[in-house]
Formats: C-alpha cells, sequence, structure tokens
C-alpha cells in the first residue's frame, strides 16, 4: 500500500511542486536581503558595540576610577590608573580598553555604578595600524560625547527592564 | 496617711537646711555620733538594713543592704562613697529638694555609710544645673566640717571621713553611675561596660559605692527607728515612704513623701486632683524613661514597685507625670524621644544611631509626614536598641515609644498617611 | 593553664581563665563581626557587632567583653546573636555613606565585608545622612570622617600605643566626632597605624590616596631596612611598582604595628635621582652605559689605584643596612683584592674597643622581654626617633609600671615619665652616667629585671668606650641586662660577615687589620668604594668625608640613588637595587636572622649588590668566585658565621678626651636616617623632618649670644661657616647647639660631639 502511494506520488511529481511551492510562496515575500552597508538591520538597545565613557549633563566626567570594571572584565582588556584631580576627586589618569582582547560581554557595563562607561550600538570600526586598538581616556570620552544621544535612548529604553 | 516621715522630716520646722534645726528639733547626727561612739559591727548595720528592705531611690530600685554586703570592705587602700544626686530624669525633682531642706540628713547618710564601708572620701555629685542646691550642699558641709561631724578624727573617734562635693556639667548620662565615676574623674561622662561593677572597680579603679541621694538620707532614719518601723510603713518588699515628684496635669505639682504602696488615687488627690477638673489619661509613673501606664490601669494601681510592676511599669525615681484627656500622645512621645536623641553618648552604635532615628521618625509622624511602615518600623528599632548597650539609656529611649504606640496606637493611626 | 571549658557553637573548646570569648573563638577560628575590638588595644565594646547569645544570659553578650566561665556556652549564630548583629549592622549602615566606589577602603573595608553578611539590600533608613567636616591632620593621613563609625580604635592607639592622644571622640550621640579638636598635624611616628586599625575609610593613606585598588595589588613580605628592629612588613605592589606597606604580624618584632618610616619610605624607589643604569664619567661627563663597558671601566680604575698606590689606598664603606649576602660579597671582593680597610660604622667616633666586641652588637635581651623589665636605663638613646618600634616597648614597660632613667645629651621628648633624666652639659655623657653611677637611684637599685640600653648618641659619642665600660659597671652593680641598640638594619650581619677592618667573617681577627672608617676618610685614600653610602650625608664627619671623596681618584659608587656631589666625586656608578628588589637576610637587634625575598624585579639595570661584587670578583680574575653562584650558596658561605648573640664584657676605656666648650650634638634624624627615607616626600613633609633644621640652642645660650628665633647665625666646624636659622629648645643642656645630620644644609660641618663655633649673624 505504501509503496504505491510512493509510485504514484513519484509519477505526479507531488515532491517538486511542493518544493516549488516553498519557492514560489518566497518569491512573492518581502525581500529580507539587506543593502549592507547602505542599508542596517535595527539594533537591540542592548547591543554591545564600541565603549564609550559618559558624561554629566554639566560636562563632568561620569567615571570615578572604582576600577570595578577593571576587575570585572574576564579578558583583562581595561588598564585604569587613578589619582585625586587638582579639586581633590578620585579620576583616572588612564583609561585604556584593548578591543582586541574585549570579548563585548558587558560585564564593565553592569559593574559601573555610575553608567559611566558603556557598550554603544557602534559596531562598525577598524584599525589601521598596530596599537590603535587600545583606545584611550580621550577617545572613550570622545565616543561617548559623540553618541551620547542614542546612548542615553538606549539605556531609556531598557530601564524599565533592569 | 503620714507625709514626709523619712528624708523630708526636717520641712515642718523653720529654716529646715540649718545644722542647728536638723540636730536640736530633728534629731539628726544622732545615728552618726553613737555610731562613732559605738563602733558597731558594719556587719550588723547591713543586716539592718536588709531587714529594712531599702531599695535603691535612684531608679533600678535594688536593695541597698544587698549591694552594700557586695563591696569588698576589707580590702587595703582608698575606697569611696559616692552620691549620686544628678537628677536628670524628665520629671524628677525630689534629691534638688532633699539637698535644699535637709542635706544633712543626706550628708549623715553618706558617713555612716562610709564607716559601714570602710571609706575615707565621699563625693555628692550634683546635677550641672542645681547651683542652689548645689550651694547648699556647700553650706552643710562646712557646717558639719565646723562642727567636727566630718573630717579627719571624728569627734576623736579615729574614724576619718571628709565629704566634697561636685557639680557636674549638664549631661543627662552622667547620672548612669559608671558615668558619674568617669566623670568625677574628670574624664567624658560615657558609661563603663559592667562588670566589673563599682563595688569592685569604681572611682579611680577602687571600690566604690554609689547610691542615690534619697537612698543615703533614707539611711539614719532607719538605723535610728529601726529596720522594722521602716520596713512597716512601706509594704512587705518595698520598704519605707518614697518621695514623688508629681508633674503635669495635676492643681498642686510637687514632691510628696508618702508611705510605699500608697494608691495612685490618694497620691492624685494629695496634689490637688486633675488640673481643671479634666480627666486623667494617663501617667508616666517614673520618670521619662519608663513606660506609659492608662489611666484606667493607674487609677487601680499602688505606688510600689511590685503594684507598678504589674501594671507595666516601673517605679523608677518616682516621678509621677500626670497628663489629662487634651494631651497630644504623639507629641509627648516626640518630645522624650528628642530629649533621649539630645542626651546619648554617642558610644554605642545602637543608642547613638538608633535615638536619632526614633527622634526623627516620631517628629515625621507628629508632623504627619509618617506611613504607617514608620509606625512599624519605630517598634522594630525600639526592639532592636533595647538591651544592646552598655547602658540603660537605649532602653530608656525604646520603653516609651513601644509603650506610647501599645497604649495610644490610635493617635499614631490618626496622624499616618493611608 | 587551659584549665576551663567553654563551648562555642556546639564545639567545646579549652580556654583560659580571664580571656574574653571573642579571644578563645578567634582562636577556633570561629569568626565573630567586630569593629572596636583589636587585639592589642584595651577593651572598649562600644561597637555591640559582637553581640553573642550566651545560654543562661538574658540578653546577648558583647564576645569582646565577657569574660569566659566555665562550662559556659556560646551560640555565635543563633537566631538571637544573629538578629543582635543584623540590628546593630543596621544602625552603623544608617548613617554610613554609600561611596565605596570612590572610598580607598573599599575592598578592604571591615564594614564592607560584614555587611555583606549581615547587611540587608535595601535600607529602611529614609533621612538624611549625617555628615562631618574633615580635618588636614598632615601628610600622611588623609581622613573622611563621613565614615566614621566611632569605633575609637584610633583614640585608643593613642592613648595606649604612640602614647600621645591626638584624637579623641567630641560631642554627645549622633553628633559624636572623631577629631583633634583644634586641627593641628597628628605627629606620632607611629601614626600610620590608625590607617589599619581604622575599620571604615575615615582615616586611609594620604600619599597612596585613590592610586591603587586592594585587589589589583600583589602581596609580598619582607623587612624593614630603616632600624634594627626589622619590622615585618608587607609590600603591595601592581604591576611591579611598589604601591604601599603595610604591616605584617609578627607578635615578637612588630606585633601588629610598623613606624611611619617604614611605611612611606617606599614613596622614594622611584623618585628622579634613582640610578637605574651603569653610569660611568668619561672626561668629566657622565655617561649611561650597560654593564660591560662600566664593570671593565670599574675594574681598571681600582686597579690602576692598587697598581700604583697599593692596596692600603684604597678605602670601602658600606651603609649600615645592607642584607648578610651584600655584605659577605662585599668584603669578599674587597679582601681578594687584598684591600683591608673595610667598614660600616660610618657614623661612630671611638674605635678603641672594637677588639673587645661579641661576635655582634646586640641587645642583650628581646623586644618581648624589655616589656616585661622594671627598670630601663637609656643612655644616648633618642628610641622614639630612632627605633619607634622598640620605643614602643619601652613604652609599653612604662605602662606596666617600670621606672625610666636616661642619660641622654638632650632632654628628648620621650612621652614617658622618667624617674631620673641626667642631661649634661656640653654632652658630655661620661659625666652623666658617672653621675648616675655614683648616686643609683633608689628605683634602680632595687630593681629585679632592669635593663640599659646604649643608643646610637652613645655609640657615635667620642668616648663610645669609656661608655660601654661605665654602662657593664653599673650593669654590674644592678644586675642588669646591658644592650646596645645599633644604627641601621643589619649592623650585626656587617660584624658577622667582617664588614669591619680588624675582623674576617665570624669573628677571626684580620691578619692584616685594616683602617676604621673614620681614619680612612681622615687619611684621604686614592679610592674609596661606596655601597649605599652618601658620604656627605651618613658619615660622622660628613665634611671631612666630603673632602675626601673630592680628592680621591678613583671613587665607585654601587648605590641605589646619586647625590649631586657624588655626581662631582664618583668615577663609576653601578645601580645596586634597594631593599625591595633584592633577596637576603638582615639579623635585627634581639638576633633574628630574618629572610625575605624581592617583592618586585630590580628597577631598569639594576642589580643586587651582592651579584655586581660577584661578577667584579670575577673580572678581576679571582678564581673561587665560581663557588658563588646563586643567592643560596652565598648565605650559605656566610651563614656557618652567624652565631648566637654572646655576653660582652666592656672594660676599655677611651683614648679620646671629654667634649668641652660648646659642643656641636648631632644626632642622625627620624627622616634623615637612610638614602631612603631621605628621599621619601611624604616623611619629608612632617614636623618631624622639618622642625630639626636650623642651629637649636636654649635659651641661656639664645641670651649669651643675643638671639632670638628665627635669627640667623653662624655656625662653623671644619673651617666651613654655614648660616643657620636659630630655633630656641629648653630640651638642650647648656654648651651644646644641637644640629642634624644627614641634611644638605649642614653638609660641610664636622662631627658630632665636636667643638662647634656659633655667632650672630
Amino acid at each position: 500500500m505504501k509503496k504505491l502511494k510512493f509510485y504514484i506520488r513519484s509519477f505526479l511529481l507531488w515532491e517538486l511542486f511542493q518544493g516549488l511551492g516553498v519557492t514560489g510562496k518566497y518569491f512573492f515575500k518581502r525581500k529580507m536581503t539587506l543593502m549592507y552597508p547602505r542599508q542596517k538591520a535595527p539594533k537591540s538597545p542592548r547591543f554591545r558595540g564600541l565603549h564609550a565613557l559618559r558624561r554629566y549633563p554639566n560636562g563632568e566626567e561620569r567615571c570615578i576610577a572604582c576600577k570595578l570594571c577593571e576587575a570585572v572584565c574576564p579578558a583583562l582588556a581595561i588598564t585604569i590608573e587613578s589619582a585625586p584631580r587638582a579639586d581633590g576627586t578620585r579620576r583616572t589618569t588612564r583609561y585604556d580598553i584593548d578591543l582586541f582582547k574585549c570579548i563585548y560581554c558587558g560585564f564593565c557595563e553592569e559593574s559601573c555604578p555610575v553608567d559611566s562607561i558603556v557598550e554603544t550600538n557602534i559596531a562598525e570600526f577598524h584599525f589601521e595600524n598596530r596599537g590603535e586598538q587600545i583606545i584611550n581616556k580621550e577617545k572613550l570620552l570622545e565616543i561617548g560625547d559623540k553618541y551620547e544621544k542614542q546612548i542615553a535612548k538606549d539605556r531609556a529604553a531598557d530601564a524599565p527592564y533592569r | 496617711m503620714k507625709l514626709n516621715q523619712v528624708c523630708f522630716r526636717s520641712l515642718e520646722f523653720d529654716d529646715p537646711a540649718s545644722l542647728k534645726t536638723y540636730e536640736e528639733k530633728v534629731g539628726g547626727y544622732k545615728v552618726w555620733r553613737k555610731i562613732l561612739k559605738e563602733k558597731p559591727s558594719p556587719e550588723d548595720l547591713i543586716e539592718e538594713l536588709k531587714k529594712s528592705v531599702l531599695r535603691g531611690r535612684g531608679g533600678a530600685g535594688f536593695p541597698t543592704g544587698l549591694k552594700w554586703s557586695f563591696m569588698p570592705r576589707h580590702l587595703d587602700g582608698p575606697k569611696y562613697v559616692v552620691c549620686n544626686s544628678d537628677e536628670s530624669e524628665p520629671g524628677t525633682f525630689k534629691d534638688r529638694d532633699i539637698m535644699r531642706y535637709n542635706p544633712h540628713q543626706m550628708i549623715e547618710g553618706m558617713a555612716i555609710a562610709s564607716y559601714i564601708l570602710g571609706a575615707t572620701t565621699g563625693y555628692n555629685y550634683t546635677r550641672g544645673e542645681y547651683w542652689e542646691p548645689f550651694q547648699a550642699c556647700e553650706k552643710a558641709v562646712a557646717e558639719a566640717r565646723a562642727a567636727g561631724l566630718l573630717g579627719s578624727n571624728i569627734l576623736g573617734s579615729g574614724v576619718d571621713f571628709e565629704l566634697h562635693n561636685m557639680i557636674g556639667a549638664g549631661a543627662y548620662i552622667c547620672g548612669e553611675e559608671t558615668a558619674l565615676l568617669e566623670s568625677l574623674e574628670g574624664k567624658k561622662g560615657f558609661p563603663r561596660f559592667k562588670p566589673p561593677f563599682p563595688a569592685n572597680f569604681g572611682l579611680y579603679g577602687r571600690p566604690t559605692i554609689i547610691n542615690n541621694t534619697e537612698s543615703f538620707a533614707s539611711v539614719p532614719v532607719i538605723l535610728e527607728k529601726g529596720a522594722d518601723w521602716f520596713l512597716n510603713v512601706g509594704t512587705e518588699r518595698s520598704g519605707g515612704t518614697k518621695i514623688f515628684s508629681v508633674s503635669g496635669h495635676v492643681n498642686k505639682p510637687g514632691n510628696y513623701e508618702v508611705p510605699m504602696g500608697t494608691p495612685f488615687k490618694d497620691l492624685l488627690e494629695l496634689a490637688g486632683g486633675m488640673l481643671d477638673g479634666r480627666k486623667l489619661k494617663a501617667v508616666i509613673p517614673g520618670g521619662s524613661s519608663v513606660p506609659v501606664v492608662p489611666a484606667d490601669i493607674m487609677m487601680e494601681t499602688n505606688m510600689d514597685y511590685e503594684s507598678i510592676g504589674k501594671a507595666g511599669s516601673m517605679l523608677g525615681a518616682g516621678s509621677v507625670i500626670v497628663m489629662d484627656e487634651t494631651t497630644d500622645m504623639v507629641k509627648i512621645l516626640a518630645r522624650i524621644s528628642e530629649f533621649y536623641d539630645e542626651e546619648s553618648c554617642g558610644q554605642c552604635t545602637p543608642c547613638r544611631e538608633g535615638t536619632g532615628w526614633l527622634s526623627r521618625t516620631v517628629h515625621k509622624v507628629l508632623h504627619g509626614q509618617g506611613t504607617p511602615a514608620d509606625l512599624d518600623l519605630l517598634q522594630d528599632v525600639s526592639n532592636n536598641m533595647m538591651g544592646r548597650t552598655i547602658c540603660a539609656l537605649a532602653d530608656a529611649a525604646a520603653m516609651p515609644v513601644l509603650s506610647f504606640i501599645k497604649h495610644f496606637r490610635s493617635e499614631f493611626d490618626a496622624l499616618v498617611k493611608k | 593553664m587551659n584549665d576551663t571549658t567553654i563551648t562555642i557553637d556546639g564545639k567545646e573548646v579549652a580556654a583560659e581563665q580571664g580571656e574574653m570569648v571573642i579571644e578563645v573563638a578567634d582562636r577556633e577560628n570561629i569568626r565573630i563581626p567586630r569593629f572596636c575590638y583589636h587585639k592589642n588595644l584595651s577593651i572598649a565594646a562600644n561597637c555591640r557587632m559582637c553581640l553573642v547569645e550566651v545560654e543562661k544570659a538574658p540578653k546577648p553578650l558583647p564576645a569582646c567583653a565577657t569574660p569566659i566561665t566555665d562550662g559556659m556556652v556560646v551560640k555565635t549564630r543563633s537566631p538571637i546573636a544573629l538578629q543582635a548583629q543584623k540590628a546593630v549592622m543596621e544602625f552603623l549602615l544608617i548613617n554610613h555613606p554609600l561611596d565605596c566606589p570612590v572610598c580607598d577602603q573599599g575592598g578592604e573595608c571591615e564594614l564592607q565585608d560584614i555587611s555583606m553578611g549581615y547587611g540587608e539590600d535595601v535600607s529602611r533608613y529614609n533621612q538624611g545622612k549625617r555628615s562631618v567636616a574633615d580635618q588636614d591632620v598632615g601628610p600622611l593621613i588623609e581622613t573622611f570622617m563621613t565614615r566614621c563609625i566611632h569605633c575609637t580604635r584610633c583614640v585608643r592607639f593613642g592613648d595606649e600605643i604612640s602614647g600621645m592622644r591626638e584624637l579623641g571622640l567630641v560631642n554627645r550621640g549622633e553628633k559624636s566626632q572623631i577629631t583633634t579638636y583644634v586641627e593641628k598635624n597628628i605627629e606620632s611616628e607611629l601614626s600610620g597605624n590608625i590607617i589599619d586599625i581604622c575599620p571604615v575609610g575615615a582615616l586611609t593613606n594620604k600619599p597612596f590616596r585613590f592610586k591603587a585598588r586592594t585587589w589589583e595589588m600583589k602581596q609580598h613580605a619582607t623587612i624593614a631596612p630603616h632600624d634594627c628592629v626589622g619590622s615585618n612588613l608587607m609590600m603591595h605592589e601592581r604591576r611591579n611598582e611598589v604601591m604601599r606597606v603595610v604591616p605584617a604580624e609578627n607578635e615578637a618584632i612588630n606585633e601588629t604595628w610598623i613606624a611611619d618610616r617604614d611605611r612611606y619610605s617606599h614613596f622614594a624607589l622611584y623618585t628622579p635621582d634613582r640610578v637605574t643604569q651603569p653610569m660611568i664619567k668619561v672626561n668629566d661627563t657622565w655617561q649611561t652605559v650597560d654593564w660591560a663597558t662600566a664593570l671593565e671601566h670599574t675594574v681598571a680604575g681600582l686597579q690602576t689605584v692598587i697598581h700604583k698606590h697599593g692596596e692600603k689606598a684604597v678605602g670601602a664603606l658600606a651603609s649600615q643596612s645592607e642584607t648578610v649576602e651584600n655584605y659577605y660579597m662585599f668584603q669578599y671582593f674587597l679582601r681578594s683584592l687584598g684591600i683591608n680597610n673595610i667598614d660600616h660604622r660610618l657614623q661612630q667616633q671611638d674605635f678603641s674597643d672594637q677588639s673587645a666586641f661579641p661576635a655582634y652588637p646586640h641587645m642583650g635581651t628581646t623586644f618581648e622581654k624589655i616589656e616585661e623589665s622594671d627598670a630601663v636605663v637609656l643612655i644616648g638613646s633618642h628610641t622614639r626617633k630612632e627605633q619607634p618600634m622598640l620605643w614602643h616597648r619601652l613604652h609599653k614597660a612604662s605602662q606596666n609600671g617600670a621606672k625610666m632613667f636616661a642619660v641622654n645629651p638632650v632632654d628628648f621628648n620621650l612621652i614617658f615619665a622618667f624617674e631620673k633624666n641626667i642631661v649634661p652639659e656640653s654632652g658630655d655623657l661620661v659625666a652623666g652616667l658617672t653621675q648616675l653611677l655614683e648616686h643609683i637611684p633608689e628605683g634602680l637599685q632595687s630593681a629585679t629585671k632592669p635593663v640599659i640600653l646604649l643608643g646610637a648618641l652613645a655609640m657615635n659619642h667620642p668616648q663610645a668606650a669609656t661608655l660601654r665600660s661605665l654602662a657593664q659597671k653599673l650593669a654590674d652593680k644592678i644586675g642588669a641586662t646591658l644592650g646596645l641598640v645599633t644604627s641601621g638594619s643589619n649592623s650585626a650581619g656587617a660584624w658577622l660577615t667582617g664588614v669591619v677592618p680588624h675582623r674576617l667573617p665570624g669573628k677571626q681577627a684580620a691578619s692584616n687589620e685594616g683602617q676604621d672608617a673614620q681614619a680612612m676618610l681622615q687619611d684621604q685614600k686614592q679610592a674609596y668604594v661606596l655601597l649605599n653610602v652618601e658620604p656627605e650625608f651618613d658619615c660622622a664627619n660628613t665634611g671631612q668625608a666630603l673632602q675626601a671623596m673630592n680628592n680621591a681618584e678613583f671613587v665607585l659608587a654601587v648605590n641605589t640613588f646619586t647625590t649631586d656631589d657624588m655626581l662631582q666625586y664618583a668615577n663609576v656608578i653601578l645601580p645596586a637595587a634597594p631593599f625591595n628588589e633584592i633577596s637576603g637576610h638582615m639579623i635585627n637587634a634581639q638576633g633574628d636572622c630574618q629572610q625575605f625575598n624581592a617583592a618586585i624585579p630590580p628597577k631598569g639595570e639594576s642589580r643586587p649588590a651582592w651579584k655586581i661584587f660577584r661578577i667584579l670578583a670575577q673580572l678581576c680574575q679571582i678564581d673561587e668566585i665560581a663557588k658563588f653562584m646563586t643567592i643560596a650558596d652565598v648565605f650559605e658561605a656566610a651563614q656557618q658565621h652567624i652565631a648566637e648573640p654572646e655576653a660582652a664584657k666592656w672594660t676599655a676605656d677611651s683614648k679620646n678626651t671629654a667634649p668641652r666648650g660648646t659642643i656641636r650634638i648631632a644626632e642622625m634624624p627620624i627622616y634623615a636616617i637612610d638614602p631612603i627615607v631621605r628621599r621619601a616626600k611624604p616623611l619629608q613633609e612632617t614636623h618631624d623632618a622639618t622642625k630639626v633644621q636650623g642651629a637649636h640652642i636654649n635659651k641661656a645660650t639664645a641670651s649669651g649670644l643675643q638671639v632670638n628665633t628665627g635669627d640667623a647665625v653662624i655656625v662653623s666646624q671644619n673651617d666651613n661657616e654655614i648660616t643657620l636659622s636659630v630655633v630656641i629648645n629648653d630640651c638642650l643642656a647648656d654648651n651644646t647647639v644641637y644640629i642634624a645630620q644627614g641634611l644638605a644644609e649642614h653638609k660641610t660641618l664636622g662631627a658630632a660631639y665636636a667643638p662647634i663655633e656659633i655667632k650672630r649673624a
């Protein structure tokens, strides 16, 4: 009985049509192809990309050199040195992230008590020379300044779930 | 009911504080002279005191005779007798009047104590605000010294006793006996950890007897009239008379020395009844640190250690604060809590941090900003403070909070936001 | 002893009557949380964190203040105990700021640790927190008093350990604060310990402020190289850089404390004048070269001098704080070349009884025994500044009722009260000691365990031998233990390894006796070999030493640091690694030979000095050097000479005469004692470092000169004049002028106890 059914089906090219049906379905469906880099997929506000150091609205850097991110970093990608600033507050004198070592786990962001170190949604960055992968404090602050709007928006979007 | 039988027995005469009145009219220093002449054994005197069931009048109510029997009397070296006249408990003003009107009886009591314990030096530590009583004591000591009743080789008996008055600087905590000793030594008034108790390690690390003014002032009368007489004046387990400092909403606030076990009703009557005939709401029977007792319970209670204990409070120093129906209990508690916040010495953590927390929270409730959770918090914090500190100040701050909320919860509930 | 049994958490343990519950629990590794309790301080019982349940007690009792009784049953983690502890934790936290991320104590904070176990996640306290104004208490300690939990450990430390009540608890209740009251520096030389005992971040290390977190540093045990106590240290290092120093516990030596000098000296290690490359001088210009060139240059230089002038024309000086290994290779190299002028006693002036010395000078007793003595005689000893941890033991003895006596050139403030304190005129300690000997005070006569200690000011006296023999007479009369307290951290090691001109390692008399430190500087040698010595600071007669160096043909400095003068007179400077970068042994005053390892590798091209001398010996074709392959080989060779302390018998008298006229009193001040300390910036900022500057004279001398405090005076010694400002100090005797040694401004002057001219500028 089974054999007979199989025999008839093979004559009717049932499986061929079944396959062509899938083809046809996708032929008329909306296209998923992104024309990267001109087109980009939407990113979650939790996306963990390039790092940045944020500032308070008054321009004061947030980082207080508590070194929790350095301690928590599983890849030992962060190096911090600290000293009292002229006004007596605790500040970093060096804040380096080695992006080759970094595994983009986001622990640094989780551990930060002042929401200073964040991972932005920037996924595209490149280096041209050896050594450039270590980004220092100035660079991190610069990224923070440049993308603050986006960073703040992402944090706000994610806030209810934290 | 006979008033003023013991500590205030000089009051019926003119110029009660003078040596002349005390010696000639009251018959004072009789016991002291007799002791100097006959040199009875200190053990017998302590036995007599034990029999009289004189309980410490400073608040704790520990039997005086028993306390004195713990003192290592035969130890060589200096020993001290210290009189605790630092009565700073809100509502208490009995020692003030003893010092003002009958200082010689206190001096005689201390002298007898020094004989019993083999001490040669005594200090009377007066509250910082008591300038007038302090001056009265100074005058009395000078008189007694001039009459040869104090000093070295008193009346040729070979007994030495020198008494000094000392005035504090206005700290409530110095009424705690070990803090008082620290203050007397010139240090900051921090209570010491006990044990060792002052009887073994007191002033300057020497054996020291420290008692309340009223306790000392009762001693000559007991030894004069006998322990049985004293015991019979009061009740079986609280001998003698007690001065009650009645204050608050009564017509005649003041000190009343009545026998132990006098019903509160009678005491209230003595004090002239309720002010403007209003209704009694609650009574704090022993000074601000003891639990409050509502009117219905209080009216059935007698004024002695056991009865008040049964009523859920303590006799304390006998400071009866009477409150009528117009009283805002939350406001009273806020005032009391603020007092303990101000007076905590800051040594132990629960008291240092807890008193401020309580005071601020009660104020918050008072100003209508509290929540029901705040009332639970108050009780919880109070419980966490009780019995966790070196001295009893934390308990003193916590007990009113617990009792006020227990008995007058409705008033608190009315104030907290729903 | 262990006669009582108590039960803690179901475990039966033996205990001794009088012990507190917490002591027994600590011994049994049962952890009871605590803040105010510290085993070396008195019991305050005020933090209430250690409340435990004791069966039959109506309420929880503080474990720190509850003496044990037989059959006591203690529960440290029962519901009642835990509830009490959690309640106290909540009270402690309500007013404590939540600034752990910026707090230097974060990571090693007792409050943080214990709150992890006993604190709640969310606070029930929603009112304003207390804040307290900070005080500036000097260059060593940073305050952040809002964090204070009023445990009063620092107050008790001041009362009981440092002997100076500098901090107190003022105000009452919630307004209580720890303060100096009038804002002022904390002056005690043990002050740094309050940083360690502070359970929170209220008192922190100021120079170390915000530099590193506890978890990023590695800890290495080492030994303090500044005095003969040999305090045990823990050196904290991050990425091969020393970040800070804390005490390591050793009840026999430093208990749980260290002196500020040991704690802050490491800040010198990275100063710009640290040598990290071999340097040679060619045609009066300095060149940084590789080791091979430098060594060649050295050997050539030395051999030229020896060829031209003979071995006697070379003098070798070593510091008093080298390791046994360094000393051994130093003298091995020099003696192999036939050089016998070897010495480390840089500040001593009297060598007349040097052959009567025992194998090495020692204290004659132990630190722990000093505590138990009932009378102490200090002769020429500013113990409090020379050996702060030894002073601490003396202070304890004095607190236990020991009677204190002193014969000192200056009436030093040693805090404890002296029964008799002789301050002889003109610094004539011999006269002072004779006076004591002739009229022995009753308290000393009747003592059963008296101790006599001769300090640096006696050892460096021109009549030191006489002082020793007089002290011996006194000791014999009253049955006292007599001890020498040497300068430097390893004078004992130097004696034992033969870094003295008259002895080979291990007390063997040298067949060719060399010249002592004084003689070789006086005679002006053609060449000098220096091992961590800065002659213009470290020698007895600094002016003379500087001249000798300047006149020498060849000076080899194996040093950690250079000085401006050294760059003038030296020909080769080889970088020797400092104490924290080398391994080795040091022998302290009570005879403990303590081993320590390098905390970090030597910086730059610097090397341990013993290695430098080994390679120099190799280049000088000394064949036997091949046997010293490792540091263990060197120590093995030295170890056989390390002897047990032996009793000395001093009988010789000094050949020098007593100082007469106006005399300079000089000591190596606490923060100028060696090259490392002199460069430690935080220490140089303290009052102890600045107050020794200037010419100190007493009122009588000042009125004789018609000068007042701050006026300029001209003092001259060695035909050199310098201008100093006057400090009137009534601790001085008549006819004495106190001008400290070891300070750059004073380097052209001469020796201590030598005549000095002083006149108005």
